[in-house]
């Protein structure tokens, strides 16, 4: 009696332990793809991919929910990155989802500014200072790009420049290629 | 020391001048121009803040913006977008001086040396343009540094550093001697070509073993002159790929700039270098000590003057120049452009037509001839698909850019455009990277702390609700009681 406990009390903990087992590395494993989509998306935390930011595109993209070709900013370079990650198609990007644009910051015309703090708690890097009633500003450096402090502005005065000047950002280019016009 | 003594550079090439090539030691001085223009870009192309205002007058040596100064004395005009030697042909915000003519020089009287280097702004004349100071101060965190001067002339046709020897030589060891001191070592090894015997001689003539100068020969092979394999071969020491002398404590200056630390030391500031003037074919050159932000027009004007054959270059083409040497020179529209601490030579005259590349033979040609043991044929393949990765596994970074691949290639293959092209991309990869770095943490910190306060609005909510609803029941138990006495109060 005694013996046949112990051998269906160990049987049971054996089942037990290989379920939490299998279930832990299901969610490790699906952290860890997460992570490594995670990995290469441009951190712009825009939401042009209809997701509220990149790591929950992430997710979505390691549920299968959504398509590796959503992100504007990401590019070309992104897509094939995902698609060799996941052992997809390189689809092109979908443009239903925006345009590729030229890195951007925003800016804030100060004149304008009344403080009214509204975006603020709208960017999703921090990257806007100011208090209620007082002038607010964008830390260029901090800034994304991702455009989203522009709608909740009542008085609209943040606007998109380049981010650098254009000597910064240049390349050379690949050689055969249409150089430059002449200055 | 001489060749036996040094490590053998592998690869390479063996170039030369021509052998009728008519080189003029002689240092003429450009006249000052009317109005200088001074790029407010740093050699890593970062756009800097002036800290001068339009109409302040100036003093030769005064800061205009962080690390660069008036090269002479005058005004502040204008701050314009204008073009500079860079092979982008972009314009970047530039500051114009019109210069007074009496070339007042501000004092350069700091204590301490190495503040009295960067105040006198000395940059790299070799071609980086580094900033010297922040050389030497990195090469000094190790302790007593190892001092090699750099008079290898790297590419035939130019001849700055050779006509400054030939015609200074006493100053020159003197500036030797004084960095020396300075940097509290025993002596200096200096560098120089076994062809340019008129130099060797004005030096030896000097007496360098009274300055604790070590003249080591080396044999004319290209690239003799870059950094790395230069110290390879000087000291032995074996710089990994991403490290520079400074981080294996070696100050490695070129001599032209050695003399400009003697100067800043002495209270001068480094307004001026000796630009190199060649027509294409090499067979002409000749030096011009040059203020910094001459315009390139107003100096070939002045070069056209003095020697008839590069007038002549000039006439057959006035449109376009190389600024550089003939292998590492880019091409450039002839116009106001600014004489740079980097522009060590103007070359002049019809350029040679770019060949049409074919497809890579795979004859390892450019192996053979790699000074710094790369596969250049592997790197090739690596940029032209942009896999940076594999570009990595392949070392990119120790490419020197010295474009001796692109010589001996039979198939006429552009290599060394290829290479700068992939070392761009991965800067600009790393710059993304690192800004999707801080903008992931910055995000992360703000969803965090958005929840965070959604969910202490919600506990503050549900406890306000709480509150009411209770105050709500003690409200009605009030309206009970009151309904309650007024219902036993006996009607009158």
């Amino acid at each position: 009696m005694l013996w046949l406990a112990l051998a269906s009390l160990t049987v049971l903990c054996l089942a037990i332990g290989t379920a939490f087992a299998k279930l832990d590395r299901a969610n490790n494993a699906e952290e860890i793809l997460i992570n490594s989509i995670n990995d290469y998306l441009p951190q712009t935390q825009c939401a042009q991919c209809n997701y509220p930011g990149c790591r929950p595109y992430a997710e979505a993209i390691a549920k299968g929910e959504a398509d590796v070709n959503q992100c504007p900013p990401g590019g070309e370079a992104t897509i094939h990155a995902l698609a060799k990650l996941l052992g997809r198609d390189a689809l092109p990007l979908d443009t239903a989802y925006g345009e590729r644009k030229a890195p951007q910051v925003a800016l804030i015309d100060e004149n304008v500014c009344i403080g009214c703090t509204l975006c603020i708690p709208a960017c999703p890097v921090d990257a806007i200072v100011g208090s209620a009633k007082l002038m607010h500003t964008v830390i260029a450096s901090d800034c994304t790009g991702c455009e989203l402090c522009i709608a909740p502005c009542p008085v609209d005065c943040i606007s998109l420049v380049p981010k650098q000047h254009e000597v910064s950002a240049w390349q050379h280019p690949a050689p055969g290629t249409v150089h430059r016009k002449e200055s | 020391m001489n060749h036996t003594d040094i490590h053998p550079l592998s690869g390479g090439l063996a170039l030369s001048v021509p052998t009728n090539a008519h080189i003029d030691a002689t240092l003429h001085t450009a006249p000052l121009a009317p109005q200088l223009y001074l790029p407010l870009v740093d050699y890593s192309r970062t756009v800097l803040q002036p800290n001068v205002t339009l109409g302040q007058s100036v003093l030769a040596g005064q800061s205009v913006a962080r690390g660069i100064i008036a090269p002479s004395s005058g005004t502040i005009t204008a701050y314009i977008e204008h073009s500079w030697p860079h092979p982008s042909n972009t314009q970047v915000p530039t500051l114009v001086l019109q210069s007074d003519g009496q070339d007042r020089f501000i004092p350069i009287d700091h204590v301490h040396p190495l503040e009295r280097i960067e105040a006198a702004a000395v940059h790299g004349l070799g071609g980086a343009g580094f900033s010297t100071a922040a050389k030497i101060r990195k090469a000094c965190e190790f302790g007593r540094p190892t001092l090699v001067v750099n008079a290898v002339e790297c590419e035939p046709g130019i001849a700055c550093d050779d006509a400054l020897m030939q015609q200074q030589p006493r100053a020159v060891l003197e500036a030797c001697r004084s960095l020396i001191e300075l940097l509290g070592v025993y002596s200096a090894q200096f560098a120089i070509e076994d062809d340019k015997q008129l130099a060797l001689n004005a030096l030896q003539a000097c007496e360098p073993e009274q300055y604790a100068v070590d003249i080591v020969t080396l044999p004319v092979i290209y690239p003799s002159g870059a950094e790395a394999p230069l110290i390879q071969r000087l000291t032995g020491i074996a710089l990994e790929y991403d490290q520079r002398a400074a981080d294996v404590g070696v100050v490695c200056l070129n001599v032209a700039t050695v003399l400009s630390i003697h100067n800043a030391l002495q209270g001068r500031p480094a307004v001026d270098r000796i630009v190199s003037i060649t027509t294409q074919d090499l067979h002409h050159s000749i030096n011009i000590r040059t203020r910094f932000g001459t315009p390139v027009n107003a100096l070939m004007t002045f070069a056209a003057s003095i020697n008839p054959a590069i007038a002549t270059a000039l006439q057959q083409n006035s449109s376009t120049i190389t600024v550089g040497g003939p292998l590492s020179g880019f091409q450039k529209t002839l116009d106001t452009s600014p004489i740079l601490a980097t522009t060590n030579a103007l070359l002049v005259g019809p350029a040679d037509p770019v060949p049409t590349p074919s497809a890579c033979i795979r004859c390892a040609e450019c192996t053979v001839a790699c000074p710094v043991n790369l596969l250049p044929q592997e790197l090739y393949t690596a940029a032209v698909t942009e896999d940076i990765d594999t570009a990595n596994r392949y070392l990119l970074d120790v490419c020197v850019l010295c474009g001796c691949c692109d010589l001996v290639c039979p198939a006429d293959i552009p290599l060394t455009s290829w290479f700068r092209f992939a070392k761009d991309a991965k800067r600009q990869r790393q710059q993304e990277q690192t800004a999707a770095t801080l903008a992931r943490a910055r995000s992360d910190n703000h969803n965090e702390r958005e929840t965070r306060r959604a969910q202490e609005k919600a506990e503050a909510d549900a406890a306000r609700r709480a509150q009411a609803a209770q105050r709500k029941e003690s409200a009605a138990d009030i309206k009970a009681a009151i309904a309650r006495a007024k219902n036993r109060r006996p009607r009158s």
